[in-house]
């Protein structure tokens, strides 16, 4: 089981890696490839939050920091130093790592950390990294820095052509590393410690040691995407690379897809990623921020478990949203609505109302939970 | 020397408009367990209101209160009904407020548009008022700031310490089980305490209505400035939350005069990171007085 998931995951990427390959072939647009990088791009941030909060329960609205501070690193070191670009890369996934364990070495020395605390200290941590880019020169400065466009070899094709092979290099490395910490000891012990913190310590998990490597690796690949990120933004700003957008999507995601498994904040992404789309492209794009909103409430109070667990959970419910998936997708198309993405996005759309709709998967023990909490609710009235 | 102190003096009538906009998000995290971001939005909705209504008609600024107030009352029971009825917990509290905010500035930002928008000084007879005490000056928009955060968290205090509904509402932040075996209604009490919340919030917005120009991002700076008030005072301590943002305000001014307008933020940052990390319990500690 585990091998083929990730013999199948392996066969994607590989899939993927050629796909502008066929581009001269059958002169598709570039677009795709643009749409495509994007979809990477938010697989990897979602990806990387999900292996910190998501696993271990510990909520960070920091992910806007980690993904700052890869556009910078690349975004300084290219433009202003000279480096390399693609040695900016692994730099900036140094640094994002070491200001991810900095972080957690401060927060997580704290026995009585609780979560709520760390969620603010998370957006503490990115509010201050921005008000350092605005004051400090040698960072920005408040002037904002134009990217340059690197040099690169010839053999890499065209420029779109390594934006969607970078991309996709760091979304299947976050994946690939996502898949592995949760199918090892690791994994096991950092689920433990979402469930219950104190109980995982009793028995033996290591859990400051294991939080740390959890907030190192996200920081780390939230930065390595950030310096990705920074060829397709073009012109760096604090306000505009150090806003709530990055941590509102990547939540946004996680919570949409579901948190406790690798493919979650992937199918995620590109549902998320998919609708922003659809909306820009049918000119509702001022109403995205409002539809993301309330998807994110609608999640929180109908379905937090989301929609990774509901296709698991109900086979035949699954099997309906890929159908509606396909037949939406190709409607959509022979009506002639925008674009291939457009058609896919409208199909995603429907699929993913087919999962929501109707009661949730009940679990065991929820039924007597809501009786508890209804006796509760009724003793505390009073009356 | 006079650059100093006219800076702290409007740093600590400054802090008086933070720590307004801190009381109702200090009181329902203290005692509902409730983490409200929108009270962020609630406040920049109300100061576009009372910007609408004065420019519309011409009324004294201070007069659109009598919408907001209720309106947003209105407002924070229902969102308090919605978390009660679905059990929401402290920390989905703070996802799902998220989304009401961000639902909220959207909303603002289609309909106001993102530009700079503040009432006409013309028909805004606070805003270029100020008494003056040698060569200090002391605006009077920020002076009502001021004396309506010290009114209101005293109010609270009272409020809190001697009636039945304060006495529940510690009781029930104390122990709900225990509170409501004697009889406390926590349905009620909590959609009564949400609404004064955000009626507070209310009264933040129409003070910054007459304090300064509004755009949606007005909101997302406040959030970082207001937590700090928040955790320093001590999470539902609404007199420790006045105190807060007055430190708040001078560390801010004093900052700003010093070393650089745009090093105050990264000062009070700091702050806040150093008061999450080392003092959660605030500088006077949580649910002072009781």
């Amino acid at each position: 089981m585990k091998h083929s998931q990730l013999a199948a995951l392996l066969a994607v990427v590989a899939a993927l890696a050629f796909v502008p390959n066929l581009q001269d072939a059958t002169g598709f647009p570039a677009f795709y490839l643009i749409y495509a990088y994007f979809v990477f791009f938010w697989i990897a941030q979602s990806t990387s939050w999900n292996i910190l909060s998501g696993y271990t329960g510990y909520f960070s609205f920091g992910q806007g920091a980690f993904y700052g501070l890869g556009v910078y690193t690349a975004g300084d070191l290219v433009s202003r130093e000279g480096v390399n670009y693609f040695l900016t890369i692994p730099i900036a996934g140094v640094v994002g790592g070491l200001l991810a364990a900095g972080v957690g070495a401060l927060a997580f020395r704290l026995g009585s950390l609780r979560g709520e605390i760390f969620a603010l200290l998370t957006l503490a941590v990115t509010f201050t990294l921005s008000a350092i880019a605005q004051l400090s020169t040698w960072v920005d400065g408040g002037q904002g820095i134009p990217m340059q466009i690197p040099d690169y070899p010839a053999f890499l094709g065209e420029y779109q052509d390594l934006v969607y092979r970078l991309g996709l290099a760091v979304a299947a490395l976050a994946v690939l590393v996502a898949f592995m910490i949760q199918n090892s000891r690791f994994g096991w012990g950092l689920f433990s410690i979402r469930d219950e913190e104190d109980v995982a310590e009793e028995l033996g998990v290591p859990t400051f040691r294991y939080k740390m490597f959890a907030i190192t690796i996200s920081g780390s690949l939230g930065a390595l995407s950030g310096a990705v990120a920074a060829l397709q933004v073009g012109y760096l700003t604090p306000g505009g690379v150090f806003n709530l957008t990055v941590p509102l999507l990547v939540i946004v995601m996680a919570v949409l897809g579901g948190r406790r498994h690798w493919l979650g904040p992937v199918i995620g992404a590109l549902v998320i990623y998919s609708l922003q789309e659809r909306l820009t492209n049918s000119g509702l794009g001022e109403w995205g921020q409002v539809v993301l909103g309330a998807i994110l409430v609608l999640m929180i109070l109908f379905a937090p478990e989301g929609l990774y667990e509901r296709i698991r959970d109900r086979p035949r419910r699954a099997v309906a949203a890929g159908v509606t998936l396909v037949v939406t997708t190709i409607l959509a198309g022979l009506i002639g609505w925008g674009i291939a993405t457009d058609w896919l996005s409208t199909g995603l759309i429907a699929a993913t109302l087919v999962l929501l709709v109707g009661r949730p998967p009940e679990r065991v023990g929820m039924r007597q939970h809501r009786r508890l909490a209804a006796s509760r609710a009724g003793g505390a009235a009073g009356r | 020397m006079n650059t100093y102190l006219q800076a702290g003096v409007s740093g600590v009538m400054t802090g008086g408009l933070y720590a307004v906009m801190a009381l109702g998000l200090s009181l329902t995290w203290g005692l509902l367990k409730v983490i409200n971001l929108a009270h962020f939005a609630l406040i920049l909705g109300s100061a576009y209101v009372t910007y609408q209504v004065t420019t519309s008609t011409g009324a004294d600024p201070l007069l659109s209160g009598v919408i907001v107030v209720p309106c947003m009352f209105a407002v924070g029971v229902a969102i308090q009904w919605v978390i009660d009825r679905f059990q929401v917990d402290e920390f989905s509290s703070l996802l799902l407020s998220f989304g009401l905010f961000i639902i909220a500035i959207q909303l603002i930002s289609n309909i106001w548009s993102a530009d700079f928008r503040q009432i006409e000084a013309a028909e805004n007879p606070y805003a270029t008022r100020a008494f003056f005490i040698g060569d200090i000056a002391f605006p009077v928009p920020q002076l009502i700031a001021l004396g309506a955060a010290l009114a209101l968290a005293v109010a609270t205090y009272y409020v809190l310490r001697h009636t039945y509904f304060g006495r529940a509402l510690r009781a029930l932040a104390y122990d709900r089980e225990i509170a409501g075996a004697y009889g406390v209604d926590h349905r009620r009490i909590g959609m009564l305490t949400a609404g004064l919340a955000s009626a507070m919030a209310a009264v933040a917005g129409v003070l910054v209505g007459i304090n300064q120009p509004v755009f949606p991002e007005l909101a997302s700076e406040w959030v970082g400035l207001v937590f700090t008030v928040v955790i320093l005072g001590g999470i539902g301590n609404l007199l420790g939350a006045v105190a807060a943002g007055i430190l708040i305000g001078l560390v801010y001014s004093q900052v700003s005069v010093a070393w650089d307008p745009l090093g105050a933020p990264l000062v009070v940052f700091l702050l806040l990171i150093l008061a999450l990390l080392f003092r959660p319990n605030g500088l006077f500690g949580r649910l002072g007085g009781s």
